[in-house]
């Protein structure tokens, strides 16, 4: 229940379900983890048949492909992101650097670039609190404000920050329902809810059949953004490499890292196969986490940088 | 509030409700800080907490349980409730208090973990200092061109009571003080790269000036400008004393209890043998007076001792705390850390630097994950490129990667400047032949 200082009250309704599992598979010689896991705002309906049944496939299929992946070569190379968690990407490399708190304190990459193009045309994000079920999804913010589709980034142009009310009064713009805390003990701030990119125009096929030599990534652990250089990372649990525009090699366990808005501009294919993750997404900021979710088309990015070996 | 007098009651509460064994935990703290940002007060903070929470085992049952509501009523229901909630569980006949006769705790004296001083701290000490702070940054900027400044201050002080139904009993009370500096400045190509440091400690008087603070910041913003990828390749890696935990601390996943049962860790079956050079040595100690990670005894209530987990590049011990320690058969030996220390060794960072043609400092790191299981690792990290010692080039979007069994085995040499405002107290550490990624 939150009180605003206006006198109007607003209740709300937050149910979570998430599902966790691991699985530890041996080799011979060698040992390897995998997991999956489910979750959205609903109760336990969320976990029907078909959920349990994807929960453990996708577990036991992760870490038996782990048994037979090694890391991906190192350095600077194409990047093709499955749909789905790969908007992690969307998360560290553009997300963070929107929250208004940055940009009103002028320590954001982006804090001087609104209304400039910072993507190629294919590329629209919005940040939706609106989507039924989904983990980011709150039918009002923690400051009792209603909850939108904010369009970040326009077919390639810097459209919204994310606002709080604080900042949203800073710059003299209605908030976007933005404001979000982890608790009682701790003050609302911008943060994100479902950072997605809508579809673009390419076959996925099409856009791993472009790629000469790199990397394909399907699943993720985490990511991290320094907002003000704009450098950021995120870890690939597994994927391919990419040779002759054909998946050949599994790989796995690599930090991939780039800068926010060079990446953007890097990236010249985008899929029309967008899906939101399922997963269990959790974002930290000024040690406060709240539940997020994310969703991408399959893209890719002309060049970042592989942890890799070689 | 006696907390010692609550947990007891709460214990008491447990038994008479059905339950065979429970500890009760019960924390009170307060904290203050102060954060001033150009020129301005940002935020000022002061809060004040009380906790309880409790172990409970029920027919063989075990769960945890927490709250904040303390008052008589309230406390009777949550216990109520939560003996009930944990009857709803699958048994689990290896939860179990350890034996009373290995429960203790060392003399929390000597620990030094609480500063009086603290007492005398008002708000506009605080405030003063935060502003002092970011002036100094200001003042001290050289030609940085600076686009923001943040100086946080904060103390806080904390007591907490642990009453088990065996009879074990504790309390410990500790204060905590704080300072950090954040500058964000303007690069020539439009970003705004940012530094920042941040200094922890029990007592006040063991906090570095604002000199120190300043120049360390302004210093780490510097070496920020102009940075990107050079040449993937294998490096020497120097890392800084103050990320050493990133590094070592891979370590701990892959030896604590529940990965050594379940099989998911890379060095279960490595105890004993030599894992990492013969100088790496890696000790926990909570027993160190003043140091952020000491305590009486750990959360099993087993005494604080000093224990090798490298000892000279052998692998000398599991963190097995007590449910572990019975699942696996073997013998507890904590399943949690105080303080991690690297012994230090007798040159300065810099005289280990300048015998090196070319080799990479990680100074700090950007994402990247391990997998205990396998052992290996990537992490993005920020750094310098030094040519015999000498800066030639600010690193960004880099990855460092491989496995942990690969890289130990490569360390060289300690430094001897130990960073102490943290629980981690590691000097600056030479490691041979790394693999970086960049351009």
């Amino acid at each position: 229940m939150i009180v605003r200082p206006d006198g109007r009250l607003v209740q709300d309704w937050r149910p979570m379900t998430l599902a966790f599992l691991r699985c530890t598979a041996e080799q011979g010689e060698v040992r390897e983890t995998g997991t999956y896991n489910i979750a959205g705002r609903a109760g336990r309906e969320l976990l029907d048949d078909a959920a349990q049944e994807r929960l453990v496939s996708e577990a036991v299929a992760r870490t038996l492909f782990a048994l037979d992946a090694g890391p991906p070569p190192a350095g600077e190379m194409p990047v093709v992101l499955a749909r789905g968690p790969s908007a992690i990407l969307l998360h560290e490399a553009i997300g963070h650097g929107m929250e208004a708190d940055f940009n009103r304190k002028r320590t954001s990459i982006y804090c001087d670039r609104m209304g400039r193009r910072i993507a190629s045309e294919h590329v629209t994000i919005v940040d939706d609190g609106t989507i039924p079920h989904s983990r980011g999804a709150i039918n009002v913010d923690d400051e009792g404000n209603e909850v939108e589709r904010t369009v970040l980034v326009e077919r390639g142009i810097l459209r919204s920050y994310l606002h709080d009310e604080i900042s949203a009064r800073h710059y003299g713009v209605r908030p976007t329902g933005s404001g979000r805390r982890q608790g009682f003990r701790h003050p609302p701030i911008p943060r994100m809810r479902a950072t997605i990119m809508l579809d673009g125009p390419h076959d996925p096929e099409e856009i791993i059949r472009s790629v000469k030599r790199g990397l394909y990534c399907e699943s993720f652990a985490n990511g991290q953004v320094h907002i003000g250089g704009g450098d950021f990372s995120f870890y690939m649990r597994q994927g391919w490499l990419i040779e002759d525009g054909r998946l050949t090699r599994p790989v796995k366990d690599a930090n991939i890292i780039g800068n926010g808005p060079k990446a953007l501009e890097k990236v010249d294919m985008v899929g029309n196969d967008m899906v939101i993750d399922e997963g269990g997404w959790t974002c930290g900021k000024d040690g406060q986490s709240v539940p997020v979710s994310q969703g991408m088309p399959t893209v890719r990015v002309a060049s970042l940088v592989v942890g890799g070996v070689g | 509030m006696n907390l010692r007098d609550t947990a007891a009651r709460i214990v008491e509460l447990a038994r008479k409700a059905g339950a065979a064994e429970a500890t009760a935990s019960v924390g009170r703290g307060e904290s203050s800080s102060v954060t001033h940002r150009d020129g301005q007060l940002e935020s000022f903070e002061e809060s004040r907490t009380l906790t309880a929470s409790i172990e409970l085992l029920v027919d063989d049952r075990y769960s945890t349980h927490g709250t904040s509501d303390l008052r008589p009523e309230a406390l009777a229901e949550f216990v109520a409730r939560a003996v009930e909630a944990t009857r709803f569980l699958e048994p689990d006949p290896d939860r179990r208090l350890p034996d009373r006769a290995m429960m203790g705790t060392i003399p929390a004296g000597p620990l030094d973990a609480f500063d009086p001083a603290r007492d005398a701290v008002r708000g506009d000490d605080r405030r003063a200092l935060a502003a002092e702070l970011e002036a100094a940054c200001r003042d001290r900027a050289g030609g940085l061109a600076l686009r923001s400044v943040t100086a946080s201050v904060w103390d806080g002080a904390s007591e907490r009571a642990v009453v088990a139904s065996n009879g074990f009993s504790m309390s410990w009370a500790t204060t905590g003080f704080g300072r950090a500096a954040s500058v964000s400045v303007e690069d020539e190509d439009g970003r705004l790269p940012e530094a920042y440091n941040a200094f922890q400690a029990r007592h006040l008087g063991d906090l570095p000036g604002v000199d120190f603070i300043v120049d360390d910041v302004l210093a780490r913003a510097r070496a920020r400008l102009g940075s990107g990828p050079t040449a993937s390749g294998r490096y020497p890696m120097i890392l800084e004393n103050r990320v050493v935990g990133r590094i070592l601390g891979m370590i701990l996943g892959p030896i604590s209890g529940t990965a050594i049962y379940e099989r998911r860790s890379c060095l279960a079956d490595r105890l004993g043998e030599r894992i990492a050079a013969e100088g790496l040595s890696l000790v926990d100690d909570p027993t160190i007076p003043r140091a952020l990670g000491s305590r009486p005894c750990d959360g099993d209530g087993l005494p604080s001792r000093r224990r090798a987990i490298l000892d000279e590049g052998r692998l000398a011990c599991f963190l097995l705390d007590v449910y572990n320690a019975r699942r696996l058969g073997r013998e507890p030996t904590s399943g949690s850390v105080g303080n991690l220390v690297v012994p230090a060794g007798p040159r300065d960072p810099a005289a280990i630097a300048a015998e090196l043609d070319r080799a990479v400092r990680v100074e700090g790191f950007l994402g990247g994950n391990a997998n205990a299981a396998t052992g290996d690792f990537s992490f993005g990290i920020t750094g310098t490129l030094l040519e015999r010692g000498r800066p030639v080039a600010a690193l960004g979007e880099m990855n460092v990667s491989g496995n942990l069994l690969d890289l130990l085995p490569r360390f060289r040499e300690a430094a001897s400047d130990t960073w102490t405002w943290s629980a981690w107290r590691a000097p600056t550490l030479l490691f041979d032949d790394v693999q970086f990624s960049g351009t």
